[in-house]
């Protein structure tokens, strides 16, 4: 497929709290630390470092030459991390019923690149397709409808970009670190997931996929992606 | 009564960059049919008053208590929203969710309503029980593109015991293309915009008393509405 397969395989997490103790940060370091243990490249971005520009109307501000205009760290970030990922840890707290507005201002920002205004957009599109990705959230409220809407928009982002949904992870927590407190152990299933971030295999049929009648014969070992 | 009751105030936020764009007519929509039915509406063009997201407030907020953002985020919050009887969101999806700048809004009210605020209690009285409606426009028709945004706004409204009357949504991408949605997404934000102190949003527990016929004399208002 890409030079992607060839190398060490590469996983970056995206933190995208401004807190750099926070919950959520905690599980995707957890992911990091279970994934270096896979033998996989690690790295964590905290997102609030890089990326400070809202995202505008690129026929307003978009330069000559097809550059986006906001002077921030998105453009490193975005080329030289993102798109040579192998896997993407994607960690927010749960604000407001849905992700931070640094996390959704990251995608946003996308566009400038994606779009075909921007000279180099088939390398882009080739650069975003086809990654792994964990879901790494931290809630103060453990009902379930208040991580839906989250998990939603990832989903739907995986489809169109041909990613695989490796897992979600949620810890309960409010105050900073409050989440290694959670009974249910989100921190060691974090981990357990970055191990296996690349064994995973995630299903979605049409009706007319070819298959096995059974779901766990020869060949068909690997985890399924988990939401816990 | 001796004197003729106030017009409600109705704050619509608009959270696309573009000007011209297919959130944004739905916005004016709404706003028009809001001003047949007596209400004195506003426009806010997010882009133009929010310049950064939230912060850390234990690191970033100022020896007074205020946020140290320095952008127009206070004014509209304290001018538009918290006065505001009804508040309507307009967000284009941007990859299957509302537009960071909206996200941004709710976010921010973090450092008004958190108790470290020394203005948090009356942010925070003025922030609930407010009516509530969503304007949509988006290029792809499937429904589950925006099933993640309302599933959003429609907990926002439970938290904050608001009424949400309505998600209307125009199908479009370039500029000002919602015009052509063949389900006439314009007429129906007017028509919402009429309404929106009329709909009677339901939303029972087993035990809450009730008639067993819905639709009966002296509750004929229209129900809230997704289309």
């Amino acid at each position: 497929m890409t030079e992607r397969d060839t190398k060490q395989r590469r996983v970056v997490a995206l933190s995208s709290s401004p807190r750099r103790k926070g919950n959520s940060r905690k599980g995707a370091e957890a992911v990091l630390e279970g994934a270096a243990e896979a033998g996989h490249h690690t790295e964590l971005v905290h997102l609030a470092d890089h990326v400070t520009g809202l995202f505008r109307n690129c026929r307003e501000c978009r330069r000559p030459d097809g550059e986006c205009s906001i002077e921030d760290g998105f453009r490193p970030l975005f080329f030289d991390k993102v798109l040579p990922a192998d896997a993407l840890v994607i960690a927010t707290p749960i604000w407001w019923y849905g992700m931070s507005g640094h996390l959704k201002n990251f995608f946003d920002r996308w566009f400038c690149y994606f779009a075909a205004s921007y000279p180099g957009q088939e390398a882009v599109h080739r650069g975003l397709y086809g990654k792994r990705v964990v879901v790494v959230l931290s809630a103060e409220e453990n009902n379930i409808s208040a991580r839906l809407g989250v998990v939603q928009t990832l989903q739907e982002l995986s489809r169109y970009l041909h990613w695989t949904m490796v897992g979600v992870v949620t810890g309960i927590g409010n105050t900073t670190g409050e989440v290694v407190n959670d009974p249910s152990n989100p921190l060691s299933h974090a981990r357990e997931l970055g191990r296996r971030i690349f064994d995973v295999v995630e299903t979605d049929y049409k009706g007319d996929t070819p298959r096995s009648p059974r779901v766990w014969g020869e060949g068909s070992r690997a985890y399924p992606t988990t939401w816990r | 009564m001796t004197t003729a009751p106030s017009p409600k105030r109705v704050a619509v936020f608009c959270a696309s960059p573009r000007r011209q764009g297919n959130s944004r007519l739905l916005a004016e929509a709404l706003l028009e049919g809001a001003g047949e039915a007596g209400h004195r509406g506003e426009l806010v063009h997010l882009p133009d008053h929010l310049t950064s997201m939230l912060r850390n407030c234990r690191e970033c907020r100022r020896p007074d208590g205020e946020c140290a953002i320095e952008d127009g985020y206070r004014a509209v919050l304290y001018e538009k929203f918290l006065p505001a009887d009804a508040v309507v969101f307009a967000s284009p999806i941007w990859w299957f969710g509302m537009s960071a700048y909206l996200k941004t809004f709710f976010d921010r009210t973090f450092c008004y309503y958190a108790a470290s605020c020394p203005d948090h209690e009356r942010v925070v009285q003025g922030m609930m029980g407010k009516r509530a409606a969503l304007l949509l426009s988006t290029e792809e028709s499937t429904i589950a593109n925006r099933l993640s945004i309302v599933t959003q706004m429609q907990e926002l409204c439970r938290y904050l015991h608001y009424n949400f009357v309505g998600v209307i949504v125009g199908i479009g991408n370039a500029t000002g293309e919602v015009r052509k949605d063949p389900t006439e997404p314009l007429r129906a934000a007017r028509d919402l915009g009429r309404r929106l102190f009329d709909i009677q949003e339901t939303d029972y527990k087993m035990e809450t008393p009730r008639s067993t016929r819905v639709w009966q004399d002296g509750n004929e208002t229209w129900p809230s509405l997704w289309r």
